[in-house]
């Protein structure tokens, strides 16, 4: 091999470990992203940093249609057609890894992080 | 050394596309026992994982039809055997069989599978947001008690007295965890697992990173906030049981779903016990056991169960973290 091959070869195994490290170690952000799913489908992906002003979202359910409110923080359910209220009762989740469950409307909100390294796996509750 | 070059090329480009060396994830969420099933799994491609996930689920799926008692799945299910009370041994479902017996044989009379009458009497009230007067309740816990069920291992039957009815809402999630776990781990192509199912988790092999898995536990009292951070290792179950999450109010007095049996009514001794054990099933029933004593017998259970550390929160919010957890669990300021 000439010079010049083995500074092709150094220069590939860089490239190589620099593709390794940027996708293998993405640092973690602020970045919060709120995902809406309705039974097993997933109906809405949202980006937090994303919402300038808080808004309302309507989730069509089995019962009617849910209403969530969304700022950059988080997502709290405003209204519900289930019986028991309890996704209301839950109040707001800012924290990534929380949920909202509406068990009867099958309705599941979760806030996750794109960089998973300082986060949590998951909450029990 | 063309081919030495096109080699070099091809991993190049696979490594910086991310490719090569990361591992690939998969996540599935479905709703199932009435509460979310959540599946994160890791492995070497894609499709194995997915596989993998989806004959777990059908476990935990087989596990729910079976032990269901509000709908009729099949032949040899709990809602079959509910409705064949009184009427003699009823043939029944291995999982069934395996829960049934454990309820029969465990030996803390804080927990009983024979409650169903008395809770679909707080179900019932639930739903017009009143409370059971103490004639009703005392008529109802008349039809509960090991008593009331016998099982014959030989023809694999149960029989349930007149009235009665089980429930095995203490048990079954944590039984479905395990089993869908064991399910999981058979493929090889999945590395490490993290299964959740509401208040039940279990974690299969290592992050890839090897840092411990972290579960948050959430604070019983502001759904905002959780108490702190356990680092969990291969192997290992979380489960949690808590007055926060299925629970109605009547004039200000909050009434949770779970039931002393000692009294017929919501137990009010802890506001949220959690259990960590290797097994999701013995974790499963140590957290409604623990929710259920007085907090003093809770702590006793804990310091005397080999391989079984808790965090129990009581009333006046003052946390128990057993021995075993003081290095692993980090409280949340």
């Amino acid at each position: 091999m000439r010079k010049n091959d083995y500074l092709l070869l150094l220069f590939l195994f860089f490239m190589a470990g620099m593709g390794y490290l940027f996708h293998g170690h993405t640092p973690a952000t602020d970045a919060k992203i709120l995902i809406v799913q309705r039974g097993q489908t997933i109906i809405q992906k949202i980006n937090l940093q994303n919402v300038k002003t808080a808004s309302e979202i309507e989730i069509p359910t089995e019962h009617g249609k849910m209403i969530v409110n969304v700022d950059n923080n988080g997502a709290y359910v405003v209204s519900s057609p289930c019986r028991d209220k309890l996704c209301i009762h839950q109040g707001k989740i800012t924290r990534p890894g929380q949920t909202i469950v509406c068990l009867p409307e099958e309705v599941l909100l979760t806030l996750i992080t794109p960089g998973k390294e300082s986060a949590i796996d998951a909450i029990i509750r | 050394m063309k081919k030495l070059l096109i080699c070099l090329l091809i991993l190049s480009s696979l490594s910086t596309t991310g490719c090569f060396f990361k591992q690939q994830s998969y996540n599935d969420t479905r709703f199932l026992m009435d509460t979310i099933i959540t599946i994160s799994a890791t492995g070497k491609d894609q499709a194995s994982i997915k596989a993998a996930t989806d004959e777990a689920f059908t476990a935990f799926n087989d596990v729910a039809d079976e032990t269901d008692r509000y709908a009729s799945h099949k032949d040899d299910d709990l809602y079959a055997l509910n409705q064949h009370s009184g009427k003699g041994a009823f043939t029944v479902g291995d999982h069934l069989y395996k829960l049934v017996r454990m309820g029969k044989e465990e030996p803390y009379s804080a927990i009983e599978i024979s409650l169903g009458p008395i809770i679909d009497l707080w179900r019932t009230h639930g739903e017009d947001k009143t409370v059971p007067t103490a004639a009703e309740i005392k008529t109802a816990l008349a039809k509960c008690g090991r008593d009331k069920f016998t099982l014959d291992a030989a023809n694999h039957t149960v029989s349930l007295a007149a009235g009665s009815s089980l429930d095995l809402g203490a048990i079954a999630k944590g039984y479905a965890v395990d089993y869908a776990a064991s399910v999981i781990t058979k493929n090889k192509a999945v590395t490490s697992a993290l299964i959740n199912a509401g208040g039940n988790i279990k974690v299969i092999g290592t992050k890839e990173d090897g840092s411990p898995w972290r579960i948050g536990i959430q604070d019983p009292r502001d759904a905002q906030k959780i108490l702190g951070v356990l680092a969990l290792q291969n192997g290992q179950a979380i489960a949690t049981s808590g007055d926060y999450q299925r629970y109605y109010e009547v004039n200000g007095v909050r009434y949770c779903h779970i039931i002393d049996p000692a009294t017929g009514a919501p137990a009010r001794n802890s506001i949220s016990a959690t259990a960590v054990s290797t097994s999701a099933l013995t974790a499963d029933f140590f957290s409604t056991l623990l929710f259920i004593l007085p907090h003093d017998e809770a702590i006793a259970v804990v310091e005397n169960t080999p391989q079984l550390e808790a965090i129990i929160v009581n009333p006046q919010g003052e946390i128990y973290v057993s021995p075993g957890l003081q290095k692993t669990f980090t409280k949340e300021n």
